[in-house]
């Protein structure tokens, strides 16, 4: 029961995280949810998982897969991010009202 | 600085054990291609696994709950800031901004490690590095302000990293 807690959580923020490469407006904020919801679900499904599965080999395999996706997820979206930012594109910024 | 032998032995037990987790075979022939195969690899890149003058101190296993603490308190920052973001998407209530903040933390490690820590967070995103000043672009920005800025994102993340790596 908590195991499907995890993933209808994990869903739940991959949903919103997809809806947000659509609604926002430039390459930054879209990194944003793209990016880290994502992470955020995918962490949730994993853990999901390992409850689900209880302690054996397999879940320590799903432990190695959420230590590789911790580690590279902000390397990648730092690399797009960073050569983004050296080609010179501007953030999108609100409009400020005088 | 270590001895080579003690940093050879060390990569080569991390090799083996990722074998095992991975292959879940206990079989002798498994068990030596296993052996022979983490001996060669470590034997090649033990200088970089473990660097000269990092890797093992006398308070290695302090190190290490620290970081497993670390992991805990980052997963949990990790599900309020989604949260967060979650209620952006959903209103469009945004306002970004690039912000530079300066950190405390001299290490090369430590400041990978609290770059990560804050790319990971979402609602904002490590874009460059100087020296020790951090390009951040921030989602939501409540403040353009210098120090302020800085005490809302780092938050607690360079307090733990400190403890670890000052």
């Amino acid at each position: 029961m908590i195991a499907y807690l995890f993933i209808f959580l994990g869903l739940v923020f991959i949903f919103f995280g997809t809806l947000g490469i659509i609604r926002f407006p430039d390459i930054y904020t879209r990194l944003q949810t793209s990016s880290k919801c994502d992470a955020a679900g995918a962490i949730a499904l994993l853990v999901g998982l390992i409850v689900r599965e209880g302690l054996d080999s397999l879940s320590l395999k799903i432990l190695i897969i959420l230590v590789f996706l911790l580690l590279t997820n902000p390397v990648a979206s730092h690399a797009i991010a960073r050569s983004a930012a050296i080609r010179g594109i501007k953030p999108w910024r609100k409009k400020k009202k005088c | 600085m270590y001895k080579k032998s003690v940093r050879l032995v060390l990569t080569f037990f991390v090799l083996m054990s990722f074998w095992l987790v991975l292959s879940q075979n206990l079989q002798p022939a498994s068990l030596l291609i296993g052996a022979l195969f983490s001996l060669l690899a470590a034997l090649l890149s033990f200088d970089f696994f473990i660097k000269p003058d990092e890797g093992m101190h006398s308070k290695a296993i302090r190190t290490i709950w620290l970081l497993l603490i670390y992991v805990f308190i980052l997963i949990y920052e990790m599900f309020l800031a989604s949260i967060d973001v979650v209620y952006r998407v959903i209103t469009m209530d945004i306002n970004p901004e690039v912000v530079m903040i300066k950190t405390d933390i001299k290490s090369d490690l430590g400041i990978v490690l609290l770059a990560n820590s804050i790319t990971l967070t979402p609602g904002t995103i490590t874009i460059d590095i100087e020296g020790d000043h951090l390009y951040v672009h921030w989602l939501y920005a409540r403040t353009t302000h210098f120090g302020h800025a800085a005490e809302l994102i780092k938050g607690r993340f360079e307090y733990w990293l400190g403890r670890i790596f000052i």
